[in-house]
């Protein structure tokens, strides 16, 4: 970049062009939302038949259309923006050594050279003449001009000289950031068509990390969000920004401001499906390479006994059973996150999904809420058990939904938000994983700062139930325990095999506050004790199980000893009749489902 | 604006006052009975709804084109290079933006169509929609690169 470029070059014409690619981003966003939230919610409730398939066909990609706008052109404004505050320091340095120079009467060359008049004690009669210094940046060179100029009879020649220093190093910080962001701009330009394919979203993923990179310098000088994840910390810092820095962070940092508790839920939501649909593309380009890697499926069956084939039988080979579980494991996520998805169509308000937490890590995490937990009058927060998972979603998510209409039914008058919280890695075996708290131990962080946020981030006083089931029961038990401070009002606890805590009163909340239920035939009732005399290898233990109250995680929560207050429930299906423990899954069917509801909605179970 | 919640709105005002047609809406109607159910009105509102999502696209289309003030000039040797690689961002968006609003009103023609067609065939709907869509097929080329991935 030359002298002539950086005085023309204005920081805030790259930002009044990143208003306008923001304008596109936040015009595409509102309409991806029209088109998913209301035109085609609308034509599915009035219409039906394969025209209207198609048609939702075309409208669904039309939003993928928009998505992909709202996404890139996002970047490309952060982009611009960020260029302009890298620009500045260099434009400022420039202007100032300008007004120097000028300020002297010295005149500045196209080539950043500085000329300044004849001045100075006459030398043999004469005054000494003026002359030209040209800029250097690096040390030595600034030695030697130094140098020059301590023997100089003019005193121009030093003013002059650092000028021209000035304006070199101008000039070479201005070059500097324009050869890091031109070909990042670059890359931000537009797909050459319509059709918005996962290798497309990959591709936004890639400029979203690029962007992010290059922007370090502006990001961090707008002010980096707090370190601990505290959720009042979170939420002081996001109202502390202004609106483009809040639009540069979510476009940038989608993952990391969806996760981030105490933040409204609106905004997490945003960012949070835009790393869904990221995901999902990243995902299915995966599954597509996989299924290119097919091995041989069958193979000739050998005899066991004579080592020869035996004519016409076929077997599957092992490495194509190894491949096909792979490729049912991608499938079965790809799945989870369309059932993520499907929750975001719907017009009504009242039971709109907000996605407050998503990733694909490990067995993948979803936290969805039905309804608004910033409003709602109560919120219900369930926490899941063993063998929970981003595949499985679907049911879980159901479970919020289910929980979510009853307490409507029930208290019409109240708004209810009811919340599915995966947030943690949870065990995905009964007998095995479920017999280690240390899954619990790990998610009492995380929840407790969920839990804090849903309270930081409402507008009012809200009424917050933390329903645990199976395993839950430990995390949401342990994160009570753990936290006397927690804003939590009422807990609920099904099918436990024990909360991490003998008594109601360690979880810090009322014990006429705490409730629990057990289905007779739930074999969470036979869950192994702790080892010593009742280790699970000895049979008489499970005997003794019925007579004792302590289970695998302390007392019992349904008993006496416990000091909590219990609910109906059905016997339930007996084992074995139905999947190995019918029982354990029966908590939401409508008779304990309207208990907790009522319990939820602030009344008695 | 005309936004689809108030072509709905209208529609549905219409609807009440007089022609005698029920909308089976968020209002709980459903009816219908065989495989099909023709609901002009729904399919109308669908179309304004695209068309104002066209209007809007082409609204922003401005801001952007007003953003550009002075990002035209600069770029050439020793010049700022940053100004030319936006130059040609803005140029692939501006295309961009244009054909969606394009796909926006292209839509809107075969919605309406639907309404009035799909009494008679559902198929000949299906075929006007699935002709749109042979109009956008992906190409290789990801935003950004020429070719390749």
């Amino acid at each position: 970049m030359d002298f002539a470029a950086l005085k023309d070059l204005k920081p805030a014409d790259f930002e009044d062009a990143a208003d306008g690619y923001r304008a596109v981003s936040d015009m595409a966003s509102q309409a991806k939302g029209e088109l998913e939230e209301r035109i085609q919610v609308k034509m599915r409730q009035s219409l039906e038949g394969k025209a209207m398939d198609a048609a939702l066909g075309q409208l669904h990609e039309l939003a993928k259309d928009f998505h992909y706008a709202q996404v890139e052109c996002g970047l490309v404004s952060t982009a611009l923006n960020a260029f302009a505050a890298d620009v500045r320091p260099a434009k400022k340095k420039l202007d100032a050594a300008i007004a120097d120079a000028e300020a002297k009467n010295f005149s500045i060359g196209a080539d950043g050279s500085v000329s300044y008049p004849a001045a100075g004690d006459e030398v043999d009669g004469k005054t000494p003449q003026g002359g030209s210094a040209n800029g250097a940046t690096d040390e030595t060179a600034r030695a030697v001009a130094r140098q020059a100029a301590n023997f100089a009879p003019n005193p121009n020649f030093r003013p002059a000289q650092e000028c021209a220093n000035r304006i070199a190093e101008a000039l070479k910080q201005a070059t500097e950031v324009d050869e890091k962001w031109a070909p990042q701009l670059r890359k931000l330009k537009a797909d050459d068509d319509l059709s918005v394919s996962d290798a497309d979203l990959v591709d936004a993923q890639k400029d979203m990390k690029g962007v992010r990179e290059n922007a370090k310098d502006y990001l961090d000088h707008i002010k980096a969000p707090p370190e601990d994840g505290d959720p009042k910390a979170n939420a002081e810092w996001w109202k502390g920004l202004t609106k483009q820095e809040k639009d540069a962070y979510v476009s940038v940092h989608p993952a990391g401001i969806g996760a981030m508790d105490g933040l409204p839920a609106a905004v997490r939501d945003e960012a949070n499906r835009v790393v869904l649909a990221e995901t999902h593309g990243t995902t299915q380009q995966q599954y597509e390479d996989w299924l290119k890697k097919e091995p041989k499926h069958y193979q000739n069956y050998l005899n066991p006994m004579t080592g020869t084939e035996v004519k016409g039988a076929l077997v599957e080979t092992e490495a194509w059973k190894k491949w096909n579980a792979h490729r049912k494991e991608i499938d079965d996520r790809l799945k989870g996150m369309d059932n993520i998805a499907s929750r975001f169509d719907t017009s009504d308000p009242d039971t709109r999904a907000y996605l407050l937490g998503f990733d694909n890590d490990k067995q993948g995490h979803a936290i969805v809420s039905i309804g608004n937990p910033d409003t709602a009058d109560n919120v219900a927060t369930y926490v899941p058990g063993t063998g929970a998972k981003l595949s499985s979603v679907d049911g879980d998510i159901k479970r919020a939904e289910m929980l979510q209409q009853q307490a409507q039914r029930i208290d019409p008058a109240h708004k209810t938000a009811s919340v599915l919280w995966l947030g943690y890695d949870a065990p995905q075996s009964v007998f095995g994983d479920a017999t280690d708290s240390k899954f619990a131990d790990n998610a009492r962080e995380p929840l407790s700062k969920f839990l804090t946020g849903i309270d930081t981030a409402h507008s009012g006083k809200v009424n917050s139930t933390v329903l645990g089931h199976s395993y839950g029961t430990l995390v949401a038990g342990e994160t009570m325990r753990d936290h006397p401070d927690l804003p939590v009002d009422n807990a609920i606890f099904v099918g436990s095999p024990g909360v991490g805590v003998d008594h109601a009163k360690d979880l810090h909340i009322p014990a006429d506050h705490v409730w629990s239920a057990t289905a007779k035939n739930d074999l969470i009732n036979l869950a192994p004790p702790p080892a010593g005399p009742l280790a699970p290898l000895n049979p008489k233990a499970y005997m003794r199980l019925f007579d004792d109250h302590s289970i695998l995680y302390g007392n019992d929560p349904t008993t006496d000893d416990f000091g909590g207050r219990t609910f109906e429930v059905p016997d339930g299906k007996a084992p074995g009749t139905d999947g190995m423990m019918p029982a354990h899954s029966q908590y939401w069917d409508s008779e304990p489902l309207s208990h907790m509801a009522n319990i939820v909605t602030g009344g008695h179970s | 604006m005309a936004s689809f919640e108030g072509e709905w709105t209208r529609l549905k005002a219409e609807a009440s006052a007089g022609s005698g047609v029920r909308l089976a809406s968020a209002d709980g109607g459903s009816g219908g009975s065989g495989g099909v159910k023709s609901k002009k009105e729904a399919w109308d509102a669908a179309a304004a709804g695209v068309e104002a999502l066209a209007e809007n696209a082409k609204k922003t289309l401005t801001s952007l084109e007003n953003g550009q003030k002075g990002m035209g000039k600069g770029g050439g040797p020793g010049g700022v290079e940053s100004l030319a690689a936006q130059r040609e961002l803005y140029a692939s968006w501006k295309r961009y933006l244009d054909a969606v609003r394009g796909r926006c009103a292209g839509l809107k023609g075969p919605l309406e169509k639907a309404g009035t067609a799909q009494h008679e065939n559902d198929a000949e709907a299906v075929s006007l929609f699935q002709r749109l869509g042979d109009r956008y097929k992906d190409t290789p080329a990801v935003g950004g690169q020429s070719r390749g991935r």
